[in-house]
């Protein structure tokens, strides 16, 4: 890139109209105002031209004359007329930074001087024209094949149409004929159903979903299978996930690298709610990604009286923009260097996540391989800036009670101002009515109480009344002797009241609890949104050199990445028309992303069509999920690919009839393990041409709920805050029992367990819960003996193994020990933890070792029912270890 | 090769006998894998590994096969214990003119502060090591003295972790993965990365130290505890008869086997199985490893083993020498916590503290190289004493030094390092490192030459990038051959 513009920089000169001329005849109502050659060249020759204006002008810049002056050097245009923020030539000098070191700086009145030349237009007494910037990426960057807009690709014909069931299996299959090959032979029914229930939800179908597939003999039965769990909540919750893996969510603050330290910002969960709900109502995914990005620039969240249930919720979706480890949660980490961190990697979400570039190394320079050079980057960057906004820089946390923070009330002012005053209202009500309990129980406890003084010899009565009445720790000894003896006789303990209210004290009793229970239940309460929303001024956004803030370079306009636009032009952002109170930049970004028939949304769609692809097959179409640039692998099949992001685009970008078209093909429904494979092994050994489904190994969280699935404990539940864990002294990571708001909270899905940078509860840990630092596009799958020794040792498995044995057992008759008793009860497993019946020779082996640890749990003392429970204990336990429970075929 | 005996018809006979009688009942599967592979046990890679070769490693001729280091955190003061500055006791008390970076507050007088500690020379080569290190000193001939260490921040968590992983943020593989992922590893029943932690608890970064970052899972450092349960869930979470774990296990082989056999093209399937016996092997391994009933009396006496002062950190010393006996590729001995902090955080009451911790480590170091040295080990290890960064020169608050980063020491000894060996100086007052200075990014450089690989050709692709340890573009790393024999 570099080399590129050191060599041949290509300047488009503008054909202006007389009115963009600069300079010309001298304008009698201007000739106050500063020119060039009058006042701004005697500045320059004095304290520039040693440098820039010698035969080799330093960094090509030569500042002799107005036209060299625009048109700047090596680090771009120099001065924009009107705009000194944006002029580098102002920064440098108002900065200091030139003249360098060891030369004298140029006097206040001299900066003023430039500043107001520029502010002024820039007038100048030679013609001269702006040019317009220069294409910073040369046309060849932008051949690359995902920086093209969509192709249509024709569906193609193929020759054996008994395999073609949808558009997909014909681009697949035409792949297949041309190396030779075929698909493999359907799978069947019950393989079919777990595999699909466990891509889609993330858990083995249970007993009754199974029941109900396997006996839907009627044409239909796949796709009604398909639409029905497209259709359940807990669709969301497994491809949520997958979105979340994106955004690089995670419930915690800052670097989280302390085990038993979880730090996290109130509401900040909302945000993981937010995406299970969208992907669940299907919300076009446009749509979505405009709300993530700008949600707060779509809503005049600010002036609203009352907010809306679609302000919060587009205010809830920016948490997408506030996933980046930010360490200013604890004051020593407020300083600027780490705002820097937070900007660079949301920028590492928004390209890597959204673009599938990584484009991080043109922080610091051009980058090496892919057409970014470094002012894309902060163009790019500028877009952040009006939010993240260094200068105006908002904590992530409350550490204190001055900061004011990077989240808002998800109420409006006035809303929060009426529910402080109802509650206080309400407060005083509560108040006034305890006042009337504490009062009738007052009476009543007099009563009693006389009657007990009365029992007091009357000479000493009232001195008793008295010394009780005193202090105890200044009663004097005659006092604390009176104390002694009757405190505890005259005492009026509650139940002695209980016993003495009549029936009217006790109806105005119990009419007061009501009303305060009630007031109680009216009682309103608001949280938090951790939002992105712009703060502050906006300020000039500067390239900076070796990614250091310290050392700003050229100043940069908001835009996009060149190579994903047509012209320089296109590259420069125009902000989206928003409310007042915030820049457009972020909206503007977003509608460019998604805007059809453009290079942009290809990419986008590409990269999102790409992940649904990978969520079903395991593999993208494009290997490199994350890595759509040169770096990355190109697609198996790029047409197959064009049009399904084609596709997605005309069904208004939603995501389920995407997955549908992809699920009902005859490519997903194929064997992962073909007959006859002794070709296709020797021709395409990596299966990139899809002869077969490839097998999987269930990731992190499905390890965890399938578990529970099978034992029937899976708490299917929708929401709410992250389920706590802790970490103890032994390494082992649990769930916190003694912090749930619910004991069942103990079993809800993975999704809802506190998520952390680098601690996930042991069984999700030893089986790859990624530790995402700024956004992951593909899973691990790595097979290591701590998975072993977690499964067989470990007391989750073990507790599983019991549930799972409790559920297969309800329903079985106790004690008996014929064959056709024990054959159930393995049936009754293979059923639910594998979905599928267990053939004569498992069976054999299986019975052959109920039967044996039965004798042994008899032998060791056990009475029948015990030992047969333990022994079915102990095959569950072996089951759920087996590789075909953690694989998906 | 691993020093396991792989021939000898005794050995193989005690071995069955162990695992067909080990309590836990684990031993079946063990037995299993290990009649298939007795004679077998050299080098078996992982076959389920998923990373082409070609990036691993580019290797050259190993001097090295196995690293232990011990790992001082904290910060041990250079000044008091490696690096003998006269300037700075004859200026004792006056105020420097240096302007020195600090962390906390409490240095601002600047006032210079000698060793209260005195240096004398040791071996042949006259090496001088201060009184606080007798033992180390005493093997002044065998060790290559690194007096120009510097690391890039000031902060522990952020400079252990530079110095782990050369980086400051978090999560980025630590070295014991990248050497694991490069060699691969050399036994069939330990991981190749193993540490050795207190056992009271985690110092300042927590698992931190030995993160696998973004490589593969496989690479991460396992915890070996050297109490209790050796291994997370190595031990059953509730009793199970041997006998019926035994029909378990053999029933679970028997249906694994049977599926399979459907996908005869896919190694994972192969691998999970064989990961059930490497678990088993673990539990037999480890625990052997544990137990140190078998060591003579006088290998005791010489970690100290029997002694309050040196016993905790002495027999994670000897674990780790039986680790590398075991074909172990890299293990990392945590230094024993103090309190919940680093002993050798010496912000004040330095003498007292330094008095503390350096004999609970002093005698258990040089035990360990000693060891190694008489059983043959140490030319095919390297063992590396280190902190992090070292300390000022100055005062801070009149009885301790704060961080410092310009410079520390470090000591490297065995796997092809010169002997008798002080590479490079600090300044007059120890606050710079002045001569022949390493960084952290060419102390990596120069390990990974001894262990046979190429720094420049280690990597592995993540997010775009081929990384590696010491990003040789960025960081200008080179191999420092004068510190190699």
């Amino acid at each position: 890139m570099l080399s590129r513009l050191l060599m041949g920089p290509v300047f488009l000169l503008l054909v202006l109209t007389p009115s963009f001329l600069f300079g010309g005849p001298p304008d009698v109502d201007r000739t106050h105002r500063l020119r060039f050659e009058r006042d701004v060249l005697p500045i320059l020759a004095r304290h520039c031209h040693e440098c820039h204006g010698a035969k080799a002008p330093k960094r090509g810049l030569d500042l002799r004359g107005i036209r060299s002056l625009v048109d700047g050097g090596q680090s771009g245009v120099i001065a924009v007329p009107g705009k000194p923020g944006q002029s580098y030539l102002f920064q440098m000098v108002r900065r200091q930074t030139m003249p360098p070191r060891g030369k004298a700086k140029l006097s206040k009145a001299e900066v003023e001087t430039i500043r107001s030349w520029i502010a002024g237009g820039m007038l100048a007494d030679t013609p001269y024209t702006i040019p317009q910037p220069r294409d910073l990426v040369g046309p060849g960057d932008r051949q690359h094949w995902s920086f093209q807009r969509l192709s249509r690709p024709t569906v193609p014909v193929v020759n054996s149409s008994s395999d073609v069931v949808t558009a997909v299996d014909a681009f697949v299959q035409t792949r297949l004929e041309m190396a030779g090959l075929g698909m493999a032979e359907p799978a069947d029914r019950a393989t079919l159903l777990r595999r699909v229930v466990l891509d889609l939800l993330g858990r083995p179908p249970f007993p009754a979903e199974q029941d109900r597939f396997l006996s839907d003999s009627m044409p239909g039965a796949w796709q009604r299978q398909v639409d029905r769990l497209l259709a359940s909540p807990e669709f969301g919750q497994r491809f949520g996930r997958h979105w979340l893996d994106v955004a690089g969510y995670a419930d915690t603050v800052g670097f989280d690298h302390v085990p038993t330290q979880v730090i996290m910002t109130e509401g900040k969960w909302r945000y993981r709610d937010y995406v299970i709900d969208a992907i669940n109502a299907d919300h076009r995914f446009d749509h979505f990604l405009h709300e993530q990005l700008a949600g707060d620039e779509l809503v005049d969240w600010k002036r609203a009286d009352h907010y809306t249930p679609e302000i919060v919720r587009n205010l809830v979706a920016t948490g997408f923009m506030r996933t980046a480890r930010d360490q200013t949660h604890e004051s020593v980490g407020v300083i600027t260097p780490n705002y820097y961190e937070v900007l660079f990697e949301t920028m590492d979400v928004v390209t890597g996540g959204l673009l599938g570039l990584s484009i991080k190394c043109a922080r610091c320079h051009d980058h090496k391989f892919d057409a970014v050079p470094q002012q894309d980057y902060y163009r790019l960057m500028a877009t952040l800036m009006t939010s993240y906004n260094p200068a105006d820089w908002r904590p992530v946390y409350r550490f204190d009670a001055k900061v004011n923070e990077r989240s808002i009330f998800d109420v409006s002012k006035t809303t929060r101002r009426e529910i402080d005053d109802e509650n206080v209202r309400r407060d005083r009500a509560i108040d006034s009515q305890q006042k009337r309990i504490k009062a009738v129980r007052g009476t009543a406890g007099s009563r009693i109480l006389a009657v007990k003084r009365a029992a007091v010899p009357e000479p000493i009565r009232a001195d008793v009344v008295a010394a009780i009445a005193a202090d105890p720790k200044n009663r004097s000894p005659v006092e604390k002797y009176l104390a002694g003896r009757f405190e505890k006789l005259l005492k009026v303990v509650d139940a002695e009241i209980d016993g003495e209210l009549v029936a009217k004290e006790k109806a105005t009793i119990a009419l007061a609890e009501e009303t305060i229970g009630d007031l109680q239940q009216q009682r309103r309460g608001y949280g938090r949104i951790q939002a992105l929303f712009d703060v502050g001024k906006v300020s000039t956004t500067f390239v900076l050199r070796r990614g250091d803030f310290r050392y700003p370079g050229i100043p940069v306009a908001p835009g996009y990445p060149s190579v994903l636009c047509d012209t320089p032009g296109q590259s420069v952002m125009t902000p989206a028309k928003v409310p007042a109170g915030t820049s457009g930049r972020r909206l503007a970004l977003a509608r460019w992303l998604t805007r059809p028939q453009t290079r942009a949304s290809a990419l986008v769609t590409r990269v999102l069509v790409n992940r649904f692809w990978q969520a079903l097959f395991g593999k993208g179409l494009v290997r490199t999920s994350g890595e759509f640039g040169v770096q990355g692998t190109p697609p198996t099949h790029p047409l197959l690919l064009d049009w399904l992001a084609g596709e997605f685009q005309r069904h208004d970008w939603q995501v389920k009839p995407l997955l549908r078209l992809l699920l009902v093909s005859r490519v997903y429904r194929q064997s992962s393990r073909p007959v006859d494979s002794n070709r296709a092994r020797q021709v395409d050994p990596g299966n990139r041409l899809l002869w077969k489904m490839p097998l999987r190994r269930l990731e992190s969280e499905a390890v965890r709920d399938s578990l529970l699935a099978v034992s029937s404990r899976l708490d299917r539940s929708l929401g709410g805050p992250p389920v706590p864990q802790s970490a103890h002294s032994d390494g082992r990571i649990t769930i916190n029992a003694e912090a749930l708001k619910r004991p069942f909270d103990r079993w809800r899905r993975s999704v809802y367990l506190v998520t952390r940078r680098g601690y996930a509860v042991t069984v999700l840990d030893v089986f790859d819960q990624p530790s995402i630092l700024t956004t992951c596009s593909r899973r691990e799958a790595s097979a290591v003996p701590l998975q072993s020794l977690t499964m067989i040792n470990g007391p989750f498995a073990d507790e599983r193994a019991r549930g799972l044995a409790e559920a297969v057992l309800s329903g079985a008759r106790a004690g008996a020990d014929d064959r056709f008793q024990s054959d159930r009860v393995i049936q009754a497993v293979y059923r639910r933890a594998l979905c599928r019946r267990a053939d004569i020779e498992e069976l054999r082996l299986c019975r052959a070792a109920l039967q044996a640890q039965r004798k042994s749990f008899l032998a060791a003392g056990r009475d029948e029912m015990q030992s047969m429970r333990q022994a079915v204990v102990e095959l569950c336990h072996t089951i759920l270890n087996t590789s075909e429970f953690l694989y998906r075929e | 090769m691993p020093a396991v005996p792989s021939s000898a018809n005794t050995a193989n006979f005690s071995r069955r006998r162990l695992l067909e009688t080990s309590s836990l009942g684990f031993g079946w599967l063990a037995l299993k894998g290990l009649l298939a592979d007795e004679n077998s046990l050299a080098r078996a890679d992982d076959p389920s590994r998923p990373i082409d070769s070609e990036r691993r490693a580019g290797q050259h001729f190993p001097a090295a096969r196995s690293v232990i280091l011990l790992n001082m955190v904290g910060g041990p003061s250079q000044v008091d214990l490696f690096d003998p500055k006269p300037v700075l006791n004859k200026f004792h008390g006056r105020t420097a003119s240096e302007t020195f970076e600090t962390l906390q507050p409490g240095s601002e007088s600047k006032t210079l502060v000698r060793t209260p500690f005195s240096f004398r020379r040791h071996g042949e080569c006259g090496m001088e090591i201060s009184s606080m290190l007798p033992h180390l000193a005493g093997l002044a001939d065998e060790i290559c003295l690194v007096r120009s260490m510097f690391s890039a921040n000031n902060n522990h968590p952020q400079a252990q972790r530079f110095l782990q992983s050369g980086k400051v943020v978090p999560n980025w593989p630590t070295l014991g993965a990248w050497v694991s992922y490069g060699l691969g590893t050399e036994n069939r029943s330990m991981p190749a990365f193993v540490v050795l932690r207190d056992p009271k608890g985690y110092t300042d970064g927590g698992t931190n130290h030995w993160s696998n970052g973004w490589l593969p899972a496989i690479y991460r450092g396992t915890e070996i505890r050297s109490e209790g349960d050796a291994v997370l869930n190595l031990k059953p979470s509730r009793q199970v008869a041997p006998e019926v774990r035994r029909r378990n296990l053999a029933l679970l082989d028997a249906l694994n086997n049977r599926r399979r056999r459907l996908y005869p093209d896919d190694s994972r399937l192969e691998s999970r199985i064989r990961n059930y016996e490497l678990a088993a092997r673990m539990q037999v391994s480890a625990e052997r490893l544990l137990d140190l009933d078998g060591e003579t009396k006088a290998t005791r006496d010489l970690y100290g083993l029997d002694n309050e002062t040196t016993a905790d950190f002495g027999r994670r010393c000897l674990m780790a020498r039986r680790m590398v006996e075991h074909g172990v590729r890299f293990v990392e001995v945590m230094v024993t916590v103090a309190n919940g902090s680093s002993p050798f955080d010496s912000h004040s009451n330095l003498e007292p503290g330094l008095k503390k911790i350096c004999p609970r480590v002093d005698r258990p170091s040089a035990a360990l190289i000693r060891d190694l040295k008489q059983r043959g080990l140490l030319d095919s290890t390297i063992v590396i004493w280190t902190g992090e960064f070292g300390r000022l020169p100055i005062s801070q608050n009149g009885t301790g030094r704060d961080h410092n980063r310009n410079a520390f020491s470090t000591v490297i000894c065995g796997g092809g390092f010169r002997r008798g060996h002080v590479h490079g100086a600090t300044d007059e007052i120890g606050y710079r490192s002045v001569d022949d200075p390493v960084s952290v990014h060419d102390f990596h450089a120069t390990l990974l030459h001894q262990l046979g690989i190429d720094h420049h050709r280690l990597s592995f692709p993540h997010n775009g990038r081929d990384e590696r340890l010491t990003d040789p573009e960025v960081n200008d790393s080179r191999v420092v051959r004068k510190m190699l024999a």
